[in-house]
């Protein structure tokens, strides 16, 4: 039992110290470079280690070389068991104005190792409330929206889009 | 002096450091197997498209909309000039046109369908023309090494002015571009002591380097107060240029009469805000 428990112990132990050791700063340039055939650029950014997490400031979001977002801050935590993404004050750039409001407070994105195949996301902004999953097996992902006043009364034709529940939801799905 | 060790502890601090060892070791293979530097946004000088870097205001253009029925001809002196590059190009018409020195654009639309406008600066091509110079009145295109000719048909000519703004009015804020005058600019060049008169600025540090220059007051009824810029603003960029020392700034100050158009990204209530300006 004591060798067990010991086991345990050596192994809670290396991951931590694995996560630790972890080059997250290189971690994430890689992902960089993964996103830039799909066209999305993040520019401009300061990216800090913090030992169990990775934090990037002051980011700028280009989308096909277009400016989309200035995000103000990511905190990514990779800890295995679980792991999350949570971007603060993301203001979507004057583009987009006429389409989506421009203030997105927060997005959470997580993913556990109880459900890996599944990826779950709140965000909450001047848009109103959303929450989306996306399943990796299915491969597609299922965005429900609640909007705010402001997005009922000003983005109509983009509320268009989403189909409406008998709750009053918006919901938007698709596959990829 | 005699230590005794508990041999048990000992062999567990070991396997803990034989553990840290093992999980460095692993970071330092992923190390060589990530990526090294970030993914950089090359930009332009400019973020603007160029149609975008020009102030709606400037561009000339008649209250009076071309009757497409009506050829244009060259009635006046200028537009006879202007013919003198070539035969007028008869199915299209010139609907506005913006003029400076390293170049410009102009709006025109086929005669068939003058309300599908397009908007072409130099070197672009429209319907097989490409646009090679533009005019006081008109413009004037090459098609297959032969000049054509375009500009404004008589009656345009006569009302062609009618919807310029007052010089007051230039500069007050677009769409986001605001309106500096180069007098201005030659102005405070010649007298640097004014500037400081009329808007304080200190540099932004921090740890040890300077990240931006913030203006801690600005003098109302100055050309200063027009800038659109706040007190507390933080300028961070310029021109897409970080502000990250004297040297930068002092940079940016003397290539500010050679501009045409200005980028300034300020930090304000900690959110980045553009403001364009366009120099004229």
């Amino acid at each position: 039992m004591k060798k067990i428990g010991l086991f345990i112990l050596y192994t809670l132990f290396f991951v931590a110290a694995l996560l630790f050791f972890t080059p997250k700063e290189n971690l994430y340039y890689y992902a960089e470079e993964q996103l830039k055939p799909l066209g999305v650029v993040i520019g401009y950014e300061e990216a800090i280690d913090h030992g169990f997490s990775l934090e990037i400031q002051h980011a700028k979001l280009y989308v096909q070389k277009i400016k989309s977002a200035n995000i103000s801050t990511t905190h990514i935590a990779l800890y295995g068991l679980y792991n999350s993404v949570s971007i603060e004050n993301i203001v979507l750039d004057k583009t987009f104005e006429q389409f989506f409001p421009p203030l997105i407070e927060q997005i959470d994105i997580y993913q556990n190792v109880f459900s890996p195949m599944h990826i779950k996301a709140e965000a909450r902004g001047d848009f109103g409330e959303a929450n989306a999953t996306v399943n990796l097996l299915e491969r597609s992902a299922a965005v429900t929206l609640r909007p705010s006043k402001m997005m009922l009364s000003r983005y109509k034709n983009t509320l268009r889009q989403l189909k409406r529940s008998k709750e009053g939801d918006y919901r938007y799905e698709y596959k990829f | 002096m005699n230590i005794n060790f508990n041999p048990s502890l000992m062999r567990f601090v070991r396997n803990l450091l034989i553990i840290i060892l093992v999980a460095k070791a692993l970071s330092l293979v992923m190390l060589w197997y990530f990526a090294y530097e970030g993914v950089h946004h090359h930009a332009n000088n400019s973020k603007l498209p160029e149609y975008k870097r020009y102030n709606a205001n400037n561009i000339i253009k008649p209250t009076k909309k071309p009757d497409p029925k009506t050829a244009s001809e060259p009635t006046s002196e200028e537009a006879q000039e202007l013919a003198a590059y070539g035969p007028n190009i008869s199915n299209m018409v010139l609907k506005g046109l913006f003029k400076r020195k390293s170049g410009g654009l102009v709006i025109i639309a086929l005669r068939a369908k003058p309300n599908d406008s397009e908007v072409i600066s130099i070197d672009e091509v429209y319907q097989g023309y490409t646009l090679i110079k533009i005019l006081k009145n008109g413009a004037i295109f090459d098609k297959n090494g032969e000049t054509f000719s375009l500009y404004f048909s008589e009656e345009q000519q006569k009302d062609r002015y009618a919807s310029r703004p007052s010089k007051s009015n230039l500069a007050d804020d677009d769409g986001g571009i605001k309106q500096v005058a180069k007098t201005d600019i030659v102005k405070y060049a010649k007298n640097v002591k004014q500037i400081w008169k009329d808007i304080g600025i200190v540099e932004v540090k921090k740890a040890g380097k300077i990240t931006g220059f913030k203006v801690t007051r600005i003098k109302p009824n100055t050309p200063f107060a027009q800038l659109g810029l706040r007190k507390g603003d933080i300028i961070i960029k310029a021109n897409n240029k970080a502000m990250t020392s004297y040297k930068d700034a002092i940079a940016i100050y003397k290539g500010i009469d050679k501009l045409e158009a200005l980028e300034l990204v300020v930090l304000r209530n900690n959110q980045e805000t553009e403001i364009n300006y366009e120099i004229y």
